[in-house]
């Protein structure tokens, strides 16, 4: 009997599954201003028997995955359309996408959705509190530009004039210094601090630090 | 040279190298304790803090609804811009944050401490074992 | 060290003999030493990574998952080269089919415990990698490891 030859080509053989995946894992970047990474994953039948998906499970509440319908006959193609909610995520994400077929319960295909979402600037910190009672003296809000990144910050305008801002250039464009200063501390108050910018040019976004006297 | 010598001969081996990386392995696990996050907090490390604790939510909204650690403020990256005002009016300076999710597998509650951190709230954590370790200690 | 080896065609398994089974034979051992030699460098890169590997399956305390993580990839070399160059080929052997047990076993005891997976977000579990393959593959290589030690040269 030839055995060991046997053996040797049942070592051989791949993962039992039926879908041939295009690609199982996708990299994508992000613009500011983008609400959601989107990835497609394409499939095909290249087994003899239908198939059908009956589960799709993401990895996070984040990423929702679409599909058009559960049965794949022999030959058929079909896409898994993942959808990504980008939120206030920032530098790189890694999320998974489940996908179970009733055919192989056991053996679900992992796919992979990676995104690098950029974060165009700094700010350190993000707010700024002052207790009532506390001398109001002012409190500096440091925002910076990512190296090379091409956005240019315009102006920072407080929502509320009983908080003042006051803007030092440390870099024209890229790294300012807000200067944050309320008129009295006597009472809470509250302002949400606008800062624009010009990118992208189509969509150009504004970034908010917060301002409290509590 | 029978079969059980060989195989001892060959952990004698192993036994010596294994030794050598442990010993000079610049990647060797540390050996006395798993590494930890020192951002990372067990309830019983929390439990003194309990008076100047905040406790934030990074589950989704609905989930919050339906049960969470009493005081708790939501907090995710859905709905981050919406939301972190709402966490400032609960938040002092000096207090203690501590940020869970669900459960240990999840991944949400260390990076949403991350981002609080940055964002210049010092006292940033994360709660080991999430939701389901305060539900497991809290309920008789 | 060792005896000399009987001549071939005395006695011994006639299966030895046959031109295409040796050939086969020679394969599976080469193709379980890359095996062995792979996983063993993989892992001996970066101890400190395979720790937490080994601390995912919640099998281990951290004292033994330490340990592990440094001796079973200088095990799995051991036994790599001595099946790539076919000394001490048995006692390799016999470290193959505990090692592979215990991988079963291990991967066995992930599957039916499962993870929890409430909010969805499973990080860098078990269940990422996907575990039943692996299991197949690890019974697969028992047999092979069986084939390979019953059909071996005998003293």
């Amino acid at each position: 009997m030839h055995l060991s030859l046997l053996l040797s080509l049942f070592l051989a053989i791949p993962a039992f599954a039926q879908l041939k995946w295009d690609t199982m894992e996708q990299s994508l970047k992000s613009k500011p201003g983008d609400r959601e990474v989107v990835a497609t994953y394409r499939f095909t039948n290249t087994g003899t028997t239908p198939i059908t998906i009956d589960n799709v499970h993401t990895s996070c509440g984040c990423t929702t995955a679409a599909l058009a319908k559960n049965e794949y006959a022999p030959g058929e193609s079909g896409q898994i359309v993942a959808r990504m909610d980008i939120g206030s995520r920032t530098g790189h994400q890694e999320k998974s996408i489940l996908v179970t077929t009733k055919q192989n319960p056991k053996t679900p295909t992992v796919l992979r959705l990676i995104a690098d979402i950029p974060e165009p600037l700094v700010m350190k910190p993000t707010f700024v509190m002052w207790g009532v009672g506390e001398s109001p003296k002012s409190k500096t809000i440091d925002i910076k530009v990512t190296d090379g990144f091409p956005i240019k910050l315009l102006k920072v305008d407080s929502d509320n004039p009983d908080i003042k801002v006051e803007v030092s250039e440390v870099q024209p464009g890229v790294e300012l210094e807000v200067h944050v200063t309320p008129k009295d501390t006597s009472r809470p108050e509250m302002a949400t601090l606008l800062i624009r910018t010009d990118y992208p040019s189509d969509n150009p976004q504004t970034y908010y630090a917060y301002a409290k006297v509590k | 040279m029978t079969a059980l010598r060989q195989a001892g001969l060959i952990l004698l081996i192993a036994v010596g190298l294994a030794g050598v990386t442990a010993a000079v392995h610049p990647k060797r696990p540390p050996f006395l304790a798993p590494p930890r996050d020192p951002n990372e907090v067990t309830l019983a490390q929390a439990k003194p803090w309990a008076g100047n604790i905040l406790w934030v939510d990074a589950r989704s909204e609905s989930e919050f609804a339906a049960e969470h650690i009493p005081d708790a403020v939501c907090l995710n990256f859905e709905n981050w811009n919406e939301q972190f005002p709402k966490f400032l009016d609960r938040y002092s300076p000096g207090q203690r944050v501590v940020v869970y999710c669900s459960a240990t597998s999840c991944q949400l509650s260390r990076e949403i401490a991350a981002k609080l951190k940055a964002s210049g709230v010092d006292g940033a954590y994360f709660l080991e074992g999430g939701w389901e370790a305060w539900k497991q200690q809290n309920r008789p | 060290m060792e005896a000399a080896e009987p001549p071939m065609s005395t006695g011994t398994q006639s299966m030895a003999s046959r031109p295409i089974l040796r050939i086969g034979r020679l394969l599976l051992r080469l193709v379980i030493a890359a095996l062995f030699l792979f996983a063993a460098i993989t892992k001996l890169v970066d101890p400190s990574s395979f720790a937490q590997q080994i601390a995912n399956y919640q099998l281990t305390p951290w004292a033994a998952t330490a340990v592990l993580s440094v001796f079973l990839p200088a095990l799995e070399l051991c036994v790599g080269i001595s099946l790539l160059l076919g000394r001490w080929e048995s006692g390799a052997l016999v470290w193959v089919a505990i090692l592979l047990t215990v991988f079963s076993g291990a991967l066995l005891s992930a599957i039916i415990r499962g993870l929890s997976i409430d909010c969805g977000c499973f990080g860098r579990s078990i269940e990422n990698t996907g575990t039943l393959w692996p299991l197949i593959r690890n019974l697969a290589l028992l047999v092979v490891t069986g084939f390979l030690w019953f059909s071996r040269r005998r003293k």
